[in-house]
């Protein structure tokens, strides 16, 4: 089955979580880790650890705040020992809704989710004022 | 083809873009909300909200019984959102082929009774309904296809 680990500073992962179950209701196989500065085991252990429960044929995506954060870094360390995971960085709703809930996650599949969750960071004040009647909707 | 009708206060947003368009490979949205369709700013809010790829139209009630016979030559699926039961209502008077109904959300309200997690139907609402069901419309409660359905039997 699809298993996405969402990873970030603070509380970030749980409540993309929250907001996901808010969204499209209960989902199995998605988990949230958050990063502390009392932790004692670190995300990556914690990781680490899930991943061992899981099943060879799982396919894992994790996904992280930021590239360059000190979560990002860790989980990029885990790679080596799990080839099959698949580390996305830059956490954002519309990427966690996308690989959730997108059948297709193969080949260029997964990059058009990427994109999809990219174009999403919009100026919508910009585009508002833009919006015009078009593009052949009309009836 | 019309693969689903849905009551819907908050018209498109996360639950519908991402959940029921996927559901029904929809082509098509048609928003039935005269107070949208007469205000260019909810327009556009609209048209931001909308998936890629995805047509969108929004109409008044009464443009959209005009529109129909055209909308059923569409190849294409369409979701319909109805803003409110009052518009609902009157689009199912007029067009009665619609016979199963998805309560998705409506607004919790003074003197509203709650029927599902997020309906809440008050006097009117509920006057609406009933004249949905002794049509022998089948009117469902759910928010999202993954979301259990409830049906609604009697307000």
């Amino acid at each position: 089955m699809r298993r996405v680990i969402l990873a970030s500073h603070g509380s970030l992962a749980e409540g993309a979580l929250d907001t996901l179950h808010m969204i499209v209701g209960p989902v199995e196989g998605v988990y949230a880790f958050s990063l502390r500065r009392d932790d004692v085991e670190s995300v990556s252990d914690r990781v680490r650890a899930l991943l061992g429960t899981f099943s060879p044929d799982d396919r894992v995506f994790v996904v992280t705040d930021m590239v360059g954060s000190s979560v990002n870094n860790d989980m990029v360390g885990l790679l080596a020992d799990h080839p099959e995971i698949t580390l996305l960085s830059g956490l954002n709703m519309p990427l966690v809704l996308g690989l959730v809930l997108n059948e297709d996650l193969g080949g260029p599949a997964l990059g058009q989710t990427i994109d999809t969750a990219r174009e999403n960071i919009k100026n919508c004040s910009l585009a508002i004022s833009e919006a015009e009647d078009d593009e052949g909707d009309d009836l | 083809m019309i693969k689903l009708v849905r009551l819907d206060y908050r018209l498109l947003h996360g639950q519908v873009c991402f959940t029921w368009v996927q559901h029904c490979d929809a082509q098509r949205i048609i928003v039935v909300d005269d107070a949208s369709a007469s205000n260019d700013l909810k327009k556009s809010a609209l048209k931001l909200a909308k998936p890629q790829g995805v047509r969108l139209n929004v109409f008044t009630c009464e443009m959209a019984i005009k529109k129909m016979p055209k909308v059923e030559q569409l190849d294409e699926n369409i979701i319909m959102i109805f803003g409110s039961t009052r518009e609902l209502a009157c689009f199912c008077m007029a067009w009665p082929k619609v016979r199963e109904i998805n309560y998705g959300a409506t607004a919790n309200k003074e003197g509203a009774h709650q029927y599902g997690d997020s309906i809440f139907l008050d006097a009117n609402e509920r006057e609406d309904t009933q004249r949905l069901l002794d049509r022998g419309v089948f009117v469902y409660i759910q928010q999202t296809p993954m979301m259990s359905r409830k049906r609604l039997v009697s307000v």
